[in-house]
Formats: C-alpha cells, sequence, structure tokens
C-alpha cells in the first residue's frame, strides 16, 4: 500500500460508526480478507475527499451477480452515521501528516483493528488506540473530563444524534463520586468538555440559578440532553443538623451563602412556610422559565407544636412573636382572634353555640382576648331574653337553680364576673352595691386596694361614692 | 431575572391599579407584588331564649315540690312585694344568616426596599330576622398600615392591631422596633388612639355598648413597650401597656408582663409568664409549664392562673374578682404509625371569695378531662374519637366528638361527623342535651381557589319537670369561598395536606 494509501486508510479506520455499522449489519469484512488489499479500494472517500466514502452496490454486483456469487441486496447509507467526533477522515488525515511528516505510516487498522489482528479483522473505532495515540493514558470513561473535548464535539454540534442513544450513553468514572451531584461536578464544569453530554437544559433542570451561572449560560440550548438520567437529589447534610430550621434565614442573608441557596431555591421555596414575605427572600430567584422549579419544601409542623398548642401557644408567641411571624400572618391570628360571625367553627369546637356557656363560665381561656364581650355576648342574650329587663328581685329568678341566688351570689360572682357582665350592666350590681342610696352592700374583696385604685383612678370609686371617696384604714 | 406578572393581570385590587395610575407604573409596577387573601363566609343558624312572662299571684298554686305553680304548669317566682308571679316560657326561634366578606391584603416591592402596605377588613351582613353576634358593624376595618422594614429596623404607622401576652390592642398609631440581631435584642415602642377591646370600633361606638352602659366619652391613648432577648437556647420578653382615659386624664388600665422560653434540650421545652396588674397591685394571669415533644410522644405539664382583667372605667376591678389556680397535663402518643391516642387534664380551684353565703353553696373547684383516638392507617381516611368532660363551677358538660375524614384527593376533603353533650345550665334549673351530625366538604379547585360546604342538623332537649321543657332542633348550612391573588412569586399556599391531616388542635378534634 502506497503511503498516502495507509493514511486514507488510518483516516478511514477512525470513522467508527460508520464503518462499524457496515461491518456490523452488512459487510462482512473478514469473509473477503482474501479479495481486497488495501481499505481504499472501496472507501475511496476515506483518501480523497471528492470520492465516496463507500462503494456502489454496482460495484459488489461484479462478482456478485448471481453467477459467480449469489446477489446481494446491499447500498450505502443514505447519509452519514450520526455522530460527535471532533473528526473527518480527510481533516485527521491533514494532522496526521502535519504532525508527523509526509512519511507517516498510520494506517486504517491502526485504529479500526486491534493490535496484531488479522488483515481485514476491522470492527468499531478502538478507543484505546485512539487515546494513547492522543496521550491519554487512562481507560474512555476514566479519561480526565477535561480530555473529551479532544475528541468529541459538544452536543450541540451533533444534531443528528437521537435521544434514544444519548440516554444509553454510560457516565463517566468521575460522575459516580458520592458528592459529584450535589456540588463536586461544579468544580469540573469550567470548559467544554461537560458540552459533550450536556447542554443549558439539563444544568437547568436541578439550577434555579441557572440564568445567572456563567458556565451554564455558556452552554447552548438542547433539549436532548434531558435525555440523560438526572441523579437523585438530596437534602444536604447541613439542612439535617439540628439548629438548621433556626439559622437558616441568616445564611440565607449572609452572601456568599445567599449565591449557594439559589442554587436550589426559588422564593417559591421560601413561600411553603413564610406566608409574609421576609426581605431576604428577595435574595432568591423567582421560579420561571430557563430556572430548576426548585427544592420542593415541605412546611412541618415544629415539634413545639403539640397537640394543646391552641390552648397553649399563647405563651410561646408572647415569648417571641417574631418566630411566629416566620411561619404566620397577622392574618391567620386574626382567623381566630377576632370573630367572624359568618365563618363556622374555627378555633372553636363545631356548633359551639351549644357547648359555648360551659366554657364560658369555667373560663377556661379569655374570651375577651377575641371577642368584646360587651358587644359579642350581649348582642344575642339581649335577643335571647336572658339580660334583665328589671330591678334585681323584682321579676322572676332566672338562675332558679341555685334558691335565693341573689342574696347568696357574691361567691360566684366573685369566681365568674367576666361571664356575669355578659348579661348583668352595672346599673343592676349598683341596685344594691353602692355607698348611696342603695343598700350599700360592700362589693370589695380580697386584692381591692382603695388607696391605690383612688390614686390610679378615682372615676370608678365616685360611682358609688360620689365626691367623699373613703381612703383605706 | 424577574419574571413577575404585569401588575394589572388577575384582576388586581384597586389599590394596586391606583398606585400604578398614579405615577407608580413603568419600572415600579414591574417591581410590585402583591398578595390578597379573599373570603366569603355563610351560615344559617338559628337560637332559642326565654321570654318573661307573668299572671296574677292568685292563679298560682303550689306545685309537687310545694313552689308556686302556674295554670299552664311553669314553675314561677313571686317577688313580695309584687302581685304578681313570674315565670320564663321558652322564647321564639330566632333564625338569622350571617354573610361575611373580608380581604386581607400585602403589597410590596414599591421602590424602597423594606416598605410594605397590609390592609385587613371585613363585611358582615345579618340576612335573618334577629342581629347576630360580631356583625355589626357591617363594615369592619381591622388593619391598615404602612410598614417599612430592614434587619434592625421596623417601623409601622396606621392601624394595627399589637399582640402580645397582654392580649390585643388594636390603635391607630405608630409602632417601631429595633434589633441588633447579634446578641438577639429587639426593644418595640407603640403609641396611638386605641379602639375598643377586641373589636375593630372605639370604645365610643354604640355598637360596643349594646346595653347602654357607661363608657368613655372619648377614645383612649395606649401606650406601650416591650424588650425582648433571644438565643438559640431560651427567649425572653418583658412587656409594659398602659391606656389613659383621655377625658379624664385617669389612668385605665397599667400592666406589666413577662414571659420566657427555655430550650434546655433537644424536644424540651420550658414556657413560664405572668402579669402584674400595676393600677390594681395585683397580680394576674400566669403560666408555667414543661413540654416535651418528638415523633412518637408529645407531654406537657405545667400550672397556670387565671385572673380576668377589667379597665379602671368601669367598676368591676373593684369587685375583686378572684383567681383559679390549676395543674394541668396533656400527653400523646403514637405507638403504631398511623395511630394516636391523646388525653388532657386540668384541675382548678378558685382563690378565696370571701363571700360566705350559707343560703347559697357554689362549687370553688373544677376539673377538665378529655381523651380521644386518631386512626389514619387506612389512606385518606381519618378516624377521629374524644370524649371531653368539664367538671366546673356552676357549669358542667360532657361529650363525644366522633369524625371520619375522606381525602380520596389532596384537593378534597368530605367530613362526616357526630357529636353529643349534656350540659346542666350554670345556675338555671334546666339540663340541656344536644345532638348534631354533619357532612362537610373542602374542595380545592387550585391551590389559590377553594370553597367548602357544610350542613349541620342539631336537635338540642331541654329538660325541666315544667311547662318550660322543650325540645327543638335546626338545620344549619355553611358555606364559605377562598381566593388568593398575587404577583408571581407571591402566590401564597394554605398548610400542606399532610400538616392538615394532622390531629387537630382546633374544631372538632380538638
Amino acid at each position: 500500500m502506497t503511503r498516502p494509501g495507509w493514511l486514507v486508510a488510518a483516516a478511514l479506520a477512525v470513522a467508527v460508526p460508520v464503518v462499524a455499522r457496515v461491518a456490523d449489519k452488512g459487510f462482512d469484512h473478514p469473509q473477503h480478507a482474501k479479495v481486497f488489499v488495501s481499505c481504499s479500494t472501496c472507501h475511496r472517500g476515506a483518501a480523497e475527499p471528492s470520492a465516496a466514502l463507500y462503494p456502489r452496490p454496482a460495484d459488489c454486483a461484479a462478482c456478485h451477480d448471481g453467477t459467480v456469487e449469489k446477489r446481494v441486496d446491499w447500498a450505502p447509507p443514505a447519509k452519514p452515521h450520526a455522530s460527535n467526533l471532533r473528526f473527518t477522515h480527510q481533516s485527521h488525515a491533514d494532522a496526521v501528516r502535519k504532525r508527523d511528516g509526509s512519511d507517516s505510516t498510520l494506517a486504517c487498522a491502526s485504529c479500526h483493528a486491534e493490535k496484531g489482528a488479522p488483515w481485514m479483522t476491522v470492527r468499531r473505532a478502538v478507543v484505546d488506540n485512539c487515546l494513547a495515540c492522543h496521550g491519554v493514558t487512562a481507560a474512555h470513561l476514566e479519561a480526565p473530563d477535561t480530555a473529551c473535548a479532544t475528541c468529541h464535539v459538544p452536543l450541540w454540534k451533533a444534531p443528528d444524534i437521537a435521544e434514544a442513544r444519548i440516554a444509553s450513553w454510560k457516565a463517566p468514572a468521575s460522575h459516580q463520586a458520592p458528592d459529584f451531584a450535589a456540588g463536586g461536578h461544579g468544580k469540573l464544569a469550567e470548559g467544554q468538555s461537560c458540552a459533550t453530554c450536556h447542554a443549558r437544559d439539563y444544568c437547568a433542570t436541578c439550577h434555579v440559578d441557572a440564568p445567572e451561572q456563567r458556565t451554564i449560560q455558556a452552554l447552548q440550548a438542547d433539549h436532548r440532553a434531558l435525555a440523560i438520567k438526572l441523579p437523585e437529589l438530596e437534602e444536604p447534610a447541613s439542612h439535617r443538623e439540628a439548629g438548621f430550621l433556626k439559622q437558616h434565614g441568616r445564611m440565607v442573608g449572609a452572601k456568599p451563602e445567599a449565591g449557594r441557596c439559589a442554587v436550589c431555591h426559588t422564593q417559591e421555596s421560601c413561600a411553603a412556610c413564610h406566608l409574609a414575605p421576609p426581605e431576604r427572600l428577595r435574595l432568591l430567584p423567582v421560579a420561571g422559565p430557563g430556572r430548576g422549579a426548585g427544592a420542593k419544601i415541605e412546611r412541618r409542623r415544629p415539634a413545639s407544636h403539640g397537640i394543646d398548642f391552641s390552648d397553649a401557644h399563647g405563651a410561646l408567641a408572647s415569648a417571641r412573636s417574631a418566630t411566629c411571624a416566620g411561619c404566620h400572618t397577622q392574618e391567620q391570628c386574626l382567623e381566630c382572634h377576632r370573630p367572624n360571625a359568618a365563618a363556622q367553627a374555627g378555633y372553636h369546637p363545631r356548633d359551639f353555640l351549644a357547648r359555648h356557656p360551659v366554657a364560658a363560665y369555667s373560663q377556661e381561656v379569655s374570651c375577651g382576648n377575641c371577642h368584646n364581650t360587651s358587644q359579642f355576648c350581649q348582642t344575642c342574650h339581649r335577643q335571647a331574653g336572658i339580660v334583665p329587663t328589671a330591678v334585681l328581685g323584682a321579676k322572676a329568678n332566672f338562675h332558679d337553680a341555685k334558691g335565693s341566688f341573689l342574696l347568696g351570689h357574691g361567691q360566684a360572682a366573685r369566681q365568674s364576673l367576666e361571664t356575669c357582665v355578659t348579661c348583668h350592666t352595672e346599673r343592676d350590681c349598683l341596685t344594691c352595691h353602692a355607698a348611696q342610696g342603695s343598700r350599700r352592700f360592700n362589693p370589695h374583696g380580697p386584692g381591692f386596694d382603695p388607696t391605690r385604685l383612688a390614686g390610679k383612678n378615682s372615676q370608678m370609686c365616685s360611682v358609688c361614692h360620689g365626691a367623699t371617696i373613703p381612703t383605706a384604714p | 431575572m424577574s419574571t413577575r406578572r404585569p401588575l394589572l393581570c388577575s384582576g388586581a385590587p384597586l389599590l394596586l391599579a391606583a398606585l400604578v395610575s398614579a405615577g407608580a407604573a413603568g419600572p415600579l409596577a414591574a417591581q410590585v407584588g402583591y398578595r390578597a387573601t379573599v373570603d366569603l363566609d355563610m351560615q344559617t343558624v338559628a337560637f332559642r331564649g326565654w321570654t318573661l312572662d307573668s299572671v296574677p299571684a292568685a292563679q298560682v298554686s303550689p306545685g309537687p315540690t310545694g313552689g308556686p305553680l302556674t295554670s299552664s304548669g311553669y314553675a314561677a317566682t313571686c317577688p313580695s312585694v309584687s302581685t304578681f308571679c313570674f315565670f320564663y316560657r321558652p322564647g321564639d326561634r330566632q333564625t338569622t344568616a350571617p354573610v361575611g366578606g373580608s380581604v386581607a391584603l400585602t403589597v410590596w416591592g414599591l421602590g424602597v426596599p423594606g416598605l410594605s402596605l397590609h390592609g385587613n377588613a371585613r363585611m358582615l351582613l345579618n340576612a335573618g330576622n334577629v342581629d347576630w353576634a360580631g356583625t355589626d358593624p357591617t363594615f369592619q376595618f381591622w388593619e391598615g398600615y404602612a410598614e417599612y422594614e430592614r434587619s434592625a429596623l421596623d417601623f409601622r404607622v396606621g392601624r394595627q392591631i399589637f399582640r402580645s401576652r397582654l392580649g390585643s390592642a388594636g390603635f391607630d398609631g405608630v409602632q417601631g422596633t429595633l434589633r441588633a440581631r447579634g446578641p438577639g435584642l429587639a426593644a418595640t415602642g407603640y403609641f396611638g388612639f386605641g379602639l375598643a377591646q377586641s373589636a375593630s370600633v372605639p370604645i365610643t361606638s354604640d355598637v360596643v355598648n349594646p346595653l347602654g352602659e357607661f363608657r368613655p366619652p372619648e377614645r383612649n391613648w395606649i401606650m406601650g413597650a416591650v424588650g425582648a432577648w433571644s438565643t438559640a437556647a431560651s427567649d425572653l420578653r418583658v412587656e409594659w401597656q398602659r391606656e389613659v382615659d383621655r377625658a379624664s386624664a385617669k389612668l385605665a388600665s397599667e400592666r406589666l408582663a413577662g414571659s420566657g422560653t427555655l430550650r434546655p434540650a433537644r424536644n424540651w421545652a420550658l414556657t413560664a409568664g405572668a402579669e402584674y396588674n400595676l393600677a390594681e397591685g395585683v397580680w394576674g394571669s400566669a403560666d408555667a409549664s414543661l413540654h416535651y415533644t418528638d415523633d412518637v410522644v408529645g407531654a406537657s405539664f405545667g400550672y397556670r392562673r387565671y385572673r380576668p382583667f377589667f379597665d379602671l372605667w368601669s367598676i368591676w376591678a373593684a369587685f375583686s374578682p378572684v383567681a383559679y389556680n390549676a395543674v394541668l397535663g396533656s400527653a400523646s402518643i403514637t405507638p403504631v404509625a398511623g395511630v394516636q391516642l391523646r388525653g388532657r387534664a386540668e384541675y382548678y380551684k378558685y382563690e378565696a371569695a370571701d363571700a360566705p353565703s350559707p343560703l347559697v353553696s357554689v362549687e370553688n373547684d373544677g376539673s377538665r378531662w378529655s381523651a380521644g383516638i386518631r386512626v389514619t392507617r387506612l389512606r385518606g381516611w381519618a378516624f377521629d374519637l374524644g370524649y371531653d368532660l368539664d367538671k366546673g363551677v356552676g357549669a358542667r358538660g360532657d361529650g363525644w366528638d366522633a369524625s371520619v375524614r375522606w381525602t380520596p384527593t389532596p384537593r378534597m376533603a368530605l367530613q362526616a361527623f357526630g357529636s353529643t353533650l349534656d350540659r346542666p345550665l350554670e345556675l338555671r334549673f334546666d339540663d340541656a342535651r344536644v345532638r348534631w351530625v354533619g357532612l362537610d366538604l373542602d374542595f380545592r379547585v387550585r391551590p389559590d381557589f377553594s370553597f367548602g360546604l357544610g350542613g349541620l342538623y342539631v336537635h338540642e332537649d331541654r329538660q325541666r319537670p315544667d311547662a318550660a321543657a322543650f325540645d327543638w332542633n335546626q338545620a344549619r348550612i355553611t358555606a364559605r369561598v377562598r381566593y388568593v391573588i398575587g404577583s408571581r412569586g407571591a402566590d401564597r399556599l394554605g398548610l400542606p395536606r399532610a400538616v392538615e391531616r394532622m390531629p387537630s388542635v382546633t374544631g372538632s378534634g380538638r
């Protein structure tokens, strides 16, 4: 074989998919080992750009005419096989010639046959041969990620490769590292090697901050990249630490931590819990086209919110309302801490109308925390006929479960005064409990400090005592 | 970076439209974020009370127990000063249908970082023949303030509600907070014209005085201050609040409160707090409790004291209301996944009232008990059964609550429930036995739009040995719609279903 012939043969040998497909599915090269002495006999195009890479069917028919040999049904491929190799036979031949000089002895078999293989025992390109020639000592998928671009063009430059084939590509060994998906890949992402298999669409599937990442934006868009299986991402170990919930707000606010949060989190992530938008929320991007949907946050009930939390939350809320505000808005407080007459039971059990006398009288909680007891209670009590309409004792005894209740109501009144005033007014009590013009029963009991009260608001004293307010003995 | 929707799409509130049209359009409009929650609620409801009646004293006769009985069988009271005897006959059935709508609006991104507007208003109408509690006035403006918030500063001006251990204080005024995040310190001060307790109107409004009692002729001044210190293991807070009757320049109230939470170890918390009434010189309500919560067990044990609070413009503080002291505990346990047992107990006893009466004996202690079980082992189903018992001072009750909740999809929940309650009325010779069953449907059409429908049948039997005994029933219907609108990134979802399926501490499961 002449020297150019070797070069052509070598170039042809690297045309992996093309030749391999023919060898695998069509032409049986070993069977013809004794017929052909040169690759370029059939594959002239590998050496001469103007010539066809494959023989014509008529060339085969020279032997396979039905007489000498049986006829065969074969036709060259209509178009070159899809490939992402940074390669043409001509350019590769030129490169070899330029590097090694015009006396280069690179032959087709250098790439298309195992070392020492018999003549025409060709196969797809032996990748190790390619790597060895190009100075890469590791096996194909164990080669450094930076080496990919040596032989491969970016995915977007290989538009004919189908998604199914992309999906079948095996990941390099570097991608198997435990922290590769969670963060390790970022350190390797500089350069074009990633683009061999990936495109911007793939990165944007996870990266919320894809539009802001220069490395990602340097990639072309190509939806076929989504054919590669996405990694299963787990929350970082830091997110599982005990104090994370309490500390994460400060992390968001402390750059460059804010940038790290923005890799996985959008403003919507925050909104899963933070019903009121915190100021720092603006450091994160808003979900939208071109960026990942962001980590899905499940709003969890804090450990402190136990079964009786509706009754016990007051102390906690009082101790640090800012903590509550992290997840709750005032509107939520108002759902219970304000009468909404038209709404069905919220804080209270269903049909609290029937239940409320028990709860109110025993003062399990303070009705006044949410209701204006004058307005709220008396509105109905007045219409229900249980508000006194005359001087007490002059008509019926409403509290008829206790005989002579009017004469012995003192203990009940001091214990449940808040309930009494939902039906009774000051007038009712002043009928007897006043120092002037009544029966002058003393209403003052334990804890009463006349001097102190008179000093704070003597008007209250004047209601019963007029201008002559007695002082403490 | 921003991909917010245009301001005026999706029926943005008029306020936003006004902002934009007022010259804030363009760059500002592109930055404005807003969120509005619109709620519509309706229910039909009825109640039945008493009607005072009388007969000439000559027309009553001794009943089986010796007391006076009218010819129609009513137990009567015959005052010695009157020639008539009086009695209560069952009152008319009062029906009404309160309809309410509320809007809660938050607007931010107004061109000044940290500036936001907040509003909260409600409109309530009565469609029945009687007034219903809380429906007056028709339009209720609860909150409307501008807020400027930075990491170390928070300033509000307008109508706002300040919530603290001392209760909810509504006022028209200003509030400011300074924070030092490093050491976890914060100081808050507020000042303004006060609103009536738990109301959207001032104390001068007739709305909060249906019986025509004395009320201050002018709105109170209200002022207060709060200091807070927060660390990873503790939160401490001290509050002071004073109200001044402007008409008399006298004190209406002045109180001090302290509260704190300690978190000594993971899953453990100790909370405590107390109030002191500076005006009266007496201690108010207080509590202290220890909490433990993990994935399997939740428990708390504590003490609390309750003493009602009255403003000094009324006479009630001089009537010396007494406090009760209680010990209480609660526990819940999840022995196997999907089964939770819960229980709660409280014993309370009033302090000495110093009002002995040989004629009337009134209990001075009581207890509250509840227990229940919730089963969620079947996917989409939740079964709940609970029992409550109150043994109290002048009032008690016991009853069962049962419910079955079916959640076939994350967006829909159907619940059937039934309850019983036996409740001797407080200080009245009258037992009531109530039974009710109902159905409730919640449907979340979209994350921002949901509605609910409910039906409830109630039967009440008021048992007396005289003609005043009666039984009656009513069917109630409830309907509600919630719609959340907002700019992109501001749409807020409700609680996830997983949380909603947790044992409820409100509603029927409580």
